[in-house]
């Protein structure tokens, strides 16, 4: 039983402020340390086959086992019936759920109750309804950093273009343009919707920019025939793509900045901790601290574009042409 | 083709394969040994680019010889190889190299070099901190692994705030940059970084930068080392004198870059003042 709990029916009694604080001091100060090392933590993860998943599974296991009485693990695909979920959750009464993807995440809300939940690799966690007992881990770097190893690993790309639909990414682009602002980039902006298809304007936009930023917008990115479409218009027009998924990679990224997953488990660990130990939490959802890039300089040579050589001990791969 | 025996044949076929088997082990086994190698461990970074590593330098090493390349991501397994006695070259940190001397002899022949400097110094920056003595209940960002972190930390804030170190969060980051960045973005309270990863913050966020100060600094400190195990058996001279001069092809020098240096230089071409930090003989 965490120690709050515990000590709190003597709160009651002890109405004498010396003789409480003399308890609090003698007594509970020990107990505190020794729940938290009994803490007992669930890890509900989505798909345990899903690397990612695994990884930050494995960072937040490292972090948090010296500081665990015991770490239960539970995955959703395997089981198959999320009602076992539940039962877990009742004959196990966890002090903490770690959710480990965006139906775990669901699953963990819908049966921990009044138990804190955290979460990470969860895609948009803002579409989600969030109770006062949840926490966690955003997906997405933070638009500061983003731009920031953009400018670092090309530093003569001053001139950034992004293509977007207004009805999905404006407010982003707004701090965008505050960033970049900042930073001592332009932002040259090109918003498309159902009037204004990507067709008509691809062109003319690439050929006032240096570098095409690729978001993460659904208006934008509606099909893969876009997606070919924005590669092919970027190759012919000499201008490299910079964007946040390795997934890229395949049309022709020359540039992935991309939260780094290890990281993400170990600041899920912290704020476990700290969630156990009842510290004041500042943010209740923090953002990924680590960076993972991956460089491709085989496409950069091809569009005669130079990358910062003092970057590379930053970049985790490296695509070279062989 | 018919055989008078089949049943014996269909009998013996696994035996014949797993024998088969072994000695194709064997032979990979006497060709690894035979095969000099590069080792390399660097605790004071945590980007993953072992795969890049292997790949780049084991491209570039073999077109000079029989020669590889075998980054490690534990150093427990780092130090067993070294412990074995595996012929070949050790690329280590300064920190790793002055720990692990103690109990497994090496000989540093060569240190790295960036930017025409040999050392570093690792500093600890903060925002909404005025003083160290703010430090209990902080989470500290900072590249590398959590031993060398707190080792870091603990040299900064010496023995007068000796005590605060139990009470500090760390936050293992890829990289200096990460740890800085998750500072302005008050992920980390404070970060643990070299100098220069400062003066890079400075150009490519200078708000950012200008909103950290320097709270405490460690001691200098050498890049990487390239070390050989002692007792030495000279054999390794010539794989030393292919990494020695990397910097003079292109592809070599694209290496280094990943390793985060430009060159090295021979430690016996070092003033006596430097090498004494490495504790050599």
């Amino acid at each position: 039983m965490p120690y709050p709990i515990l000590c709190r029916p003597l709160l009651n009694v002890m109405t004498q402020p010396l003789a409480l604080w003399l308890f609090l001091a003698v007594f509970c100060g020990p107990i505190a340390s020794t729940a938290q090392a009994q803490a007992k933590i669930l890890i509900v993860n989505s798909d345990n086959t899903v690397q990612k998943y695994q990884q930050v599974k494995d960072a937040f296991k490292v972090q948090m086992t010296p500081h665990a009485g015991r770490i239960i693990d539970f995955d959703v695909q395997q089981a198959g019936q999320p009602e076992l979920l539940e039962k877990l959750i009742k004959d196990e009464s966890p002090d903490l759920i770690y959710s480990i993807g965006s139906q775990a995440y669901q699953l963990a809300t819908q049966f921990g109750g009044s138990k804190p939940v955290l979460f990470s690799s969860v895609i948009n966690w803002q579409r989600f309804q969030r109770g006062g007992n949840s926490y966690g881990v955003a997906n997405e770097l933070s638009l500061s950093q983003e731009l920031s190893l953009l400018r670092y690993v090309l530093p003569n790309l001053q001139r950034i273009g992004v293509i977007y639909d207004p009805h999905f990414s404006a407010e982003r682009i707004a701090d965008a343009r505050n960033q970049c602002r900042e930073l001592g980039l332009t932002l040259v902006e090109q918003t498309i919707d159902e009037d204004h298809p990507l067709e008509q304007h691809l062109d003319g936009l690439l050929d006032k920019i240096d570098v095409l930023w690729l978001i993460a917008d659904p208006g934008v990115l509606a099909d893969r025939a876009t997606v070919e479409k924005i590669f092919t218009g970027s190759s012919e027009h000499q201008k490299p793509v910079y964007t946040y998924s390795d997934v890229f990679m395949n049309y022709g990224a020359s540039l992935v900045v991309a939260a780094d997953t290890p990281t993400m488990g170990r600041q899920a660990a912290n704020m476990a901790l700290a969630i156990l130990q009842r510290e004041p939490i500042k943010e209740t959802v923090q953002t990924p601290a680590g960076s993972h890039i991956t460089l491709n300089a085989c496409q950069l040579g091809k569009l005669k574009k130079d990358y910062n050589a003092d970057a590379l001990d930053a970049v985790n791969q490296l695509l070279e042409c062989h | 083709m018919t055989s008078k025996h089949p049943g014996i044949l269909r009998r013996w076929r696994p035996r014949v394969a797993a024998v088969l088997s072994v000695l194709a082990l064997i032979t990979s086994i006497v060709t690894a040994a035979t095969t000099e190698t590069v080792f390399f461990y660097n605790p004071e970074s945590s980007v993953d680019n072992f795969a890049a590593l292997k790949a780049e330098f084991d491209d570039y090493l073999s077109a000079q010889g029989a020669y590889s390349f075998q980054p490690f991501s534990e150093r427990g397994a780092f130090e067993t190889m070294l412990a074995d006695k595996a012929q070949g070259v050790y690329l280590l940190s300064s920190w790793h190299y002055t720990q692990l001397n103690a109990k497994t002899p090496l000989e540093a022949r060569l240190v790295g070099v960036a930017k025409g400097e040999l050392q570093q110094r690792k500093i600890l920056s903060s925002k909404d901190l005025g003083s160290v003595s703010a430090l209990p209940g902080a989470t500290i960002a900072g590249a590398g692994s959590e031993d060398y972190l707190r080792s870091q930390l603990q040299q900064m804030l010496g023995a007068e705030y000796a005590a605060l170190l139990p009470k500090i969060k760390l936050l293992s980051v890829p990289k200096d940059l990460d740890a800085l960045m998750a500072v302005g973005f008050g992920v980390a309270t404070a970060a643990i970084s070299s100098e220069s990863s400062l003066a890079k913050l400075a150009v490519i966020n200078p708000k950012q930068h200008a909103q950290l100060k320097t709270l405490a600094s460690g001691e200098k400190s050498f890049f990487l080392i390239a070390a050989v195990a002692k007792p030495q058996q000279g054999a390794e001279m010539p794989l030393l004198k292919v990494i020695e001069t990397m910097q003079q092809q292109p592809a070599g020098g694209k290496n280094l870059k990943m390793l985060g240096l430009d060159g090295w230089k021979r430690i016996d071409t070092l003033d006596a003042s430097l090498t004494k930090q490495l504790r050599l003989p």
